[in-house]
């Protein structure tokens, strides 16, 4: 039986994508067992017994923790949970994985084959260059360390514009102390430095998840608009499109940076077109979608780990159109509990409950 | 009157809407598949679409609409023109 851990398990306002990857990949592949990696006793994915709930689950060392303290705790759930194949959900954890891919691998686990390089060239402070090797229009972007660096970038760029970490977070600015406040924020929540990027001027916003094949291949991509957004932007709604352009642009995209493995592409169609505003190196929060509609992409993902055969799939149809819906979960304190403890697990093999009592 | 002819764009808010990406949906929603853009639109709206989608000439496309909703042909050809006015097209 093949054991797989997928990360990114909270479903909240700005939901992580690891249900539904785990839910796309039981569609094809039922029999898998679900190892969580979680880092809160909270995350809502821990408490779904549905099928995208996990078998099992552990709490991880925050990625600022270091690829040799991921690699502790991995080998501490091997023991007890021989893992086969590890799905990283979050940006923030992709260097780590990539750091210890070989490593990994010799101890039986894959990974993330993605290349350091292809990582790097689609980084928000690095995706400008990587619009002008491709002829891929992406708005301007200053990378700045300090709040003076930022008004700089921002009397340079012009208001009104996005500041952004390096990883995680925006906010809109349009006058210099909107800029200060959401430089603070960014910085005390991520780190720095932010990233100052041009605002297209646009209403619609494009979302592509597809996968690579690490050659320069398109395995399988599907193109929404963006048809509700939260308050954050995040897509709560979307609808499959069928526009050559956009295609074209994303398999240049991918051949440029021979990209292995999920990615998701974010654009915004301004007058000139569409301009690249982000490149993710994981699943988004929607890629149950496709799955649903003849793209299972997480499950390609599998089968390309597990040395099965893949081809590429046909484009979802357009029209094709998801919502998304919150649910309640059920959960009990003394899965608060568990988790505590370090582990939780929906059966008792005797090897988990000896973890438990080791951590605790 | 042509359909041939890019006319000001007033319904996806800029950009042209091309004939060949349309698609009528249960006949009370066009669906534009490139641009992922959609809108609800009465049956009178649907059934000129649908003739411009064939290419029909305007000049048929107001005899057609006179014929199919028993109006005269002075106000079918009002009708196609304010339509067609108010919608951009490329064929």
């Amino acid at each position: 039986m093949t054991t797989i851990a997928v990360s990114g398990l909270h479903r909240g306002d700005n939901p992580q994508p690891g249900p539904a990857v785990i839910r796309s990949i039981r569609r094809r592949h039922p029999s898998v067992k679900i190892v969580g990696l979680s880092y809160d006793l909270l995350e809502s994915g821990l408490f779904s017994k549905a099928d995208d709930g996990v078998d099992a689950a552990f709490l991880m060392p925050f990625p600022t923790k270091g690829p040799k303290a991921l690699l502790e705790r991995l080998e501490e759930i091997d023991q007890v949970y021989p893992l086969d194949i590890i799905v990283p959900c979050l940006d923030s954890e992709i260097p780590n994985y990539l750091d210890l891919a070989d490593g990994l691998k010799t101890r039986g686990i894959q990974t993330s084959l993605l290349s350091n390089k292809s990582f790097e060239r689609r980084s928000k402070d690095n995706l400008y260059q990587l619009g002008k090797a491709t002829g891929i229009r992406v708005p301007r972007t200053i990378v700045a360390s300090d709040l003076k660096a930022v008004h700089k970038a921002c009397d340079e760029i012009g208001y009104p514009l996005f500041l952004k970490g390096k990883q995680y977070g925006a906010g809109r600015v349009t006058t210099p102390a909107e800029a200060a406040h959401v430089f603070n924020s960014l910085v005390t929540a991520w780190g720095g430095p932010v990233i100052a990027q041009s605002a297209v001027s646009g209403s619609d916003e494009y979302d592509v998840v597809g996968l690579g094949d690490g050659k320069g291949g398109l395995l399988g991509s599907c193109s929404i608009r963006k048809i509700m957004l939260t308050g954050t932007g995040k897509a709560f709604g979307g609808i499959v499109v069928a526009d050559p352009d956009l295609q074209a642009t994303v398999e240049k995209i991918i051949k440029k940076l021979k990209w292995w493995g999920p990615f998701e592409l974010e654009f915004v169609k301004g007058k000139q077109g569409h301009e690249l505003i982000e490149m993710n190196p994981r699943f988004p929060a929607w890629v149950d979608f496709p799955s649903q509609i003849g793209c299972n992409l997480p499950a390609m993902l599998i089968d390309m780990h597990l040395g099965h055969p893949v081809t590429p799939i046909k484009p979802c149809e357009p029209g094709r159109l998801f919502v998304r819906h919150c649910v309640d979960l059920v959960g009990d304190i003394s899965q608060l509990a568990d988790m505590s403890g370090g582990s939780m697990t929906k059966d008792t093999t005797p090897s988990v409950n000896k973890m438990m009592e080791s951590i605790t | 009157m042509s359909a041939n002819r890019t006319r000001k764009n007033r319904v996806d808010g800029g950009d042209a809407v091309h004939l060949s990406n349309l698609k009528i949906i249960n006949g009370c929603i066009v669906f534009d598949v490139c641009s992922g853009k959609f809108h609800r639109v009465s049956e009178t709206a649907a059934f000129i679409i649908n003739e411009l989608k064939q290419q029909t000439p305007a000049s048929q496309i107001i005899v057609d609409y006179s014929q199919r909703y028993g109006i005269p042909r002075a106000i079918a050809a009002r009708d196609v023109e304010l339509f067609m006015n108010d919608i951009s097209v490329t064929a």
